[in-house]
């Protein structure tokens, strides 16, 4: 089926879209309208758990700050002409580019539209199979987005360069962006998502990418938040890994206003491996909030993660890490750290790991540490000659290095670093 | 170089310093030695410019300058260094880049430009050598995951790097194996001139052998009880303190 993709690639206008797609699109409204009345209390508490710092309701009702758009400030980026990469423009939720199936180095792509109806087989097979039903603003998403961005490989491609998708807000319209990634067998794929606003503008959007990593695919993430501080940002990273499979993914939040990421792993098959990475550099009043879900369902799996945060100001930030290991989920090795810096004494992180543990034979471990720029560290440079806002700089620097090296690529990681400096 | 005249320090309500007395010329080095906890180390820490320490009373004079007054990168940069007897740990910061930024202050303070990377390179490499330290502890960061001995290498590389006025070396020989003992102390003695002076704290002759001290001091319950040519610590060694308790 997978090995047919170049001949099936056609143009074809998504005035409409398939049925297999509107029928999901209409129970998810349906399930959203009755969610209040019909969602079992039990259910309804874990749902309040969940999103405890930062309810859904932020998110929509805020609208005093929707509209307030601060002209002049045209934002930064980062020079994209010079990254090699296959590149993909996003703009506001919306696929830029034409209204066909584009192949190139080995990724295919187009508008997740376009795919519906040029590769019914790869979309029906995983469109909304991964997505949480059980949460509110995952149902808003399926209920009203559907022209994002489709990406899938033949199995056993390896490219060159990686993907960079580059996805940007200009408006200060509600965006709904909806996203599928199918990594095909044994395919080894690199893939860059750097969302930016292009002026200081309160957008909202409600991201959510579906991310299917079949057998033996090595995929590598890396996801850059960089918006202003108007910015209302939603995002869910729904991912499921088959036999074999591994994948990383990076998550760096340098800025933005308000900012909740869901990043939730299924690992559904034996032997998976999956590395979660995450640093979040927060100042002012920005509230940032990484929710993370790692549902071990099969046996010998292995699942990594690393949260890092810098803190400044009065920033309001969240980890929550939940891990599910499931009966049948034998020889599992999860686990978990979160490290945080705090540079103020009013700025505070809630951390909140969650381990459920039903299987006997599992290594998990979790922890955390919390703290002020190292004193010890600080006057040891100092000590060295090193000033002390320069010693400073470069604790933070090395603090971060270890999550900003996964991006992988030069250019943008000095660029993230240089911004990342300017906010402390 | 330096005097230090009656230097009282604590930590909370805790009196570590009673009352030290100390002055070093250019050329010489001293040994101070004494037990656990007898204010060694936070003496060393007190003259680097440690702020975690309360000083309570008296004096310290580098070169003219009232040293207490100095900032720690001040009084590095105008030439005093310490060897840390625990040196310390930094994630993510790698040796060279640490040792570049080091020694980079060190120029501005002394109205030079920044090196360039070749030449950094070479003098590493030089110094490297000087003390027998692996240059794959360059890319690493600093000090994490070095074993005791190369973190104490390390202390005196940097020392080789920076070429300090007067050095402090706390405890350098704990953690060394013989061979490394006397590689490193062979470097010390290579810096060694006229012009700068030497702190050795040490609990054993052993170092003395190869960095071979003017005077050696005993520093017991914050006071230096005893001072005395270099034929007092192998009596020490022999002796133990109890005879110096008053
Ligand atoms: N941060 C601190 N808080 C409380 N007490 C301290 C602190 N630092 C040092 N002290 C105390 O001050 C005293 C002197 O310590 P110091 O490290 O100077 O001893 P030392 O002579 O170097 O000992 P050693 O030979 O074991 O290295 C000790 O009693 C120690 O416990
Ligand atoms: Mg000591």
């Amino acid at each position: 089926m997978m090995n047919n993709i170049p001949n099936s690639i056609k143009s074809v206008s998504p005035k409409r879209l398939p049925e297999y797609m509107t029928a999901q699109q209409q129970k998810a409204l349906d399930k959203l309208e009755k969610f209040d009345a019909e969602t079992p209390d039990i259910h309804m508490e874990q749902y309040r758990e969940k999103y405890r710092h930062t309810p859904v309701e932020k998110f929509f009702t805020e609208d005093d700050t929707v509209g307030k758009t601060s002209h002049g400030t045209e934002n930064e980026h980062p020079n994209f002409s010079e990254i090699d990469a296959v590149k993909i423009f996003m703009i506001n939720g919306v696929y830029a580019g034409r209204d066909q199936i584009v192949s190139d180095d080995g990724y295919i792509y187009g508008s997740l539209a376009t795919a519906a109806f040029a590769m019914p087989e790869i979309v029906q097979k995983y469109y909304n199979q991964i997505s949480d039903e059980s949460d509110k603003i995952a149902l808003t998403n399926t209920a009203f987005a559907h022209n994002g961005l489709f990406v899938t490989m033949e199995s056993g491609t390896i490219p060159r360069k990686p993907l960079l998708i580059i996805d940007i807000t200009d408006t200060d319209i509600t965006e709904q962006e909806r996203n599928l990634f199918v990594f095909a067998k044994a395919c080894i794929a690199n893939v860059i998502i750097y969302t930016t606003s292009s002026t200081d503008v309160a957008t909202f959007t409600n991201n959510l990418s579906e991310i299917a990593v079949e057998q033996d695919a090595q995929v590598n993430i890396v996801r850059i938040h960089n918006r202003d501080s108007l910015s209302r940002h939603f995002a869910s990273d729904c991912c499921r890994q088959y036999a074999g499979s591994s994948l990383e993914l990076t998550n760096i939040i340098v800025n933005g206003g308000l900012a909740r990421q869901n990043t939730e792993v299924h690992l559904s098959e034996k032997r998976c491996n999956s590395n979660l990475y995450g640093l979040v550099t927060a100042a002012g009043s920005q509230h940032i909030d990484n929710y993370t879900f790692i549902d071990h369902a099969a046996p010998e799996c292995q699942s990594n993660e690393l949260y890092k945060y810098i803190l400044n100001d009065k920033a309001l930030n969240i980890f929550n890490g939940r891990i599910l290991v499931r009966p049948d989920a034998q020889k599992t090795l999860a686990f978990q750290s979160n490290k945080n810096i705090l540079l103020s004494a009013e700025a505070k992180i809630h951390t909140k790991p969650q381990l459920e543990i039903y299987a006997d034979d599992v290594k998990c471990s979790h922890g955390t540490t919390t703290g002020q720029l190292n004193e010890e560290a600080l006057f040891y440079m100092q000590a060295r000659g090193i000033n002390k806002k320069t010693a400073e700089i470069m604790i933070m620097t090395g603090f971060a290095n270890e999550i900003l090296k996964k991006i992988n690529n030069p250019q943008l990681e000095d660029y993230i670093r240089t911004e990342i400096l300017k906010k402390f | 170089m330096i005097k230090i005249t009656d230097l009282h320090a604590g930590i909370g309500s805790k009196e570590i310093l009673k009352g030290i007395n100390l002055e070093i010329k250019a050329g010489e080095v001293h040994a101070i030695m004494g037990p656990n906890g007898s204010g060694k180390s936070t003496l060393a820490s007190i003259i680097t410019g440690n702020s975690k320490f309360d000083i309570t009373g008296g004096s310290i004079e580098f070169e003219e300058n009232d040293l207490l007054e100095m900032s720690p990168e001040d009084r590095a940069n105008a030439g005093i260094f310490l060897s840390f007897q625990y040196p310390v740990e930094i994630p993510g910061v790698a040796m060279s880049s640490f040792m570049k930024a080091a020694f980079n202050e060190k120029r501005k303070y002394n109205k030079l430009a920044p090196i360039d990377s070749a030449s950094f390179l070479k003098i590493m490499r030089e110094k490297a050598a000087l003390v027998g330290m692996d240059l794959s502890l360059l890319h690493r960061p600093v000090n994490e995951g070095f074993s005791g001995g190369e973190k104490k290498r390390n202390e005196i590389f940097q020392m080789a790097m920076l070429e300090p006025k007067l050095a402090i070396l706390d405890e350098t020989d704990s953690g060394l194996d013989i061979d490394a003992l006397r590689i490193v102390s062979e470097g010390v003695n290579k810096l060694k001139s006229k012009d700068n002076a030497l702190i050795v704290i040490t609990h054993y002759q052993r170092l003395l052998d190869y960095i071979v001290p003017d005077f050696v001091h005993v520093l017991y319950d914050g006071r230096i009880v005893k001072s005395a040519g270099r034929e007092l610590a192998p009596e020490l060694e022999e002796k133990g303190y109890d005879w110096l308790k008053h």
